[in-house]
């Protein structure tokens, strides 16, 4: 059986992977201390992560952006028009309530990949501990079966000795 | 009958989409990504063992 540090070692793969993504989409500034401190164990260069402008401050500025210019005009705006828009710096900074709307939804949203992070980590260390019960269990099975067979034991007898 | 918000063409097309998938493929990405590290892992653990 494998123990909980080895197992730890498995699971470590599962929030490196989901921690990169979430760094990447949302910006390194929604993780935590003890996330950049995975991350950076793993070999991963932090700073920076997801760019200038993460896919999901992209997607609350094309929000803004559609809502300022109407949907008559956004339906004739092509997405190279925004990344544009974007690289010019065309943008109005964000105000302080927007800012405070797009942290909340930023915070929000980390909170559901945390949650699948936890959920991905739970299912993963049931199924080792459960298979890895279950092939233990085989082996001494088998080994009490080919002992009681050349024993001459009976069934009860076998059913017995694995107790 | 009240309609899915959810299932609804999206208004900018030619906008949302290349966002939206890109996050997808990016977690698709990440899940198999997941996958392999973490059968490799757990091989590498099992032959310590």
């Amino acid at each position: 059986m494998l123990g909980s540090a080895q197992i730890e070692n498995i699971l470590r793969h599962i929030s490196k992977n989901i921690l990169l993504y979430i760094g990447v989409n949302l910006g390194e500034a929604v993780l935590s201390e003890v996330d950049q401190t995975i991350l950076t164990a793993a070999g991963f260069n932090i700073a920076g992560l997801g760019g200038l402008f993460p896919p999901y401050y992209k997607m609350f500025l094309l929000g803004r952006l559609t809502q300022m210019v109407g949907d008559y005009n956004s339906q004739k705006l092509d997405y190279t028009d925004f990344e544009k828009y974007l690289e010019k710096n065309q943008y109005q900074p964000l105000t302080p309530f927007e800012e405070i709307q797009y942290t909340i939804a930023r915070k929000a949203t980390y909170h559901h990949l945390k949650n699948l992070e936890n959920r991905v980590r739970q299912e993963v260390e049931g199924d080792i501990v459960n298979t890895l019960t279950r092939v233990e269990y085989e082996a001494i099975i088998r080994e009490e079966i080919e002992r009681g067979v050349k024993e001459r034991k009976s069934i009860t007898n076998i059913i017995s000795d694995i107790g | 009958m009240q309609q899915n918000k959810h299932l609804d063409p999206p208004r900018y097309p030619r906008l949302i989409l290349p966002i939206e998938e890109g996050m997808k493929r990016s977690f698709t990405v990440t899940a198999k990504k997941i996958l392999i590290d973490v059968t490799k892992q757990l091989t590498k653990e099992i032959k310590q063992k």
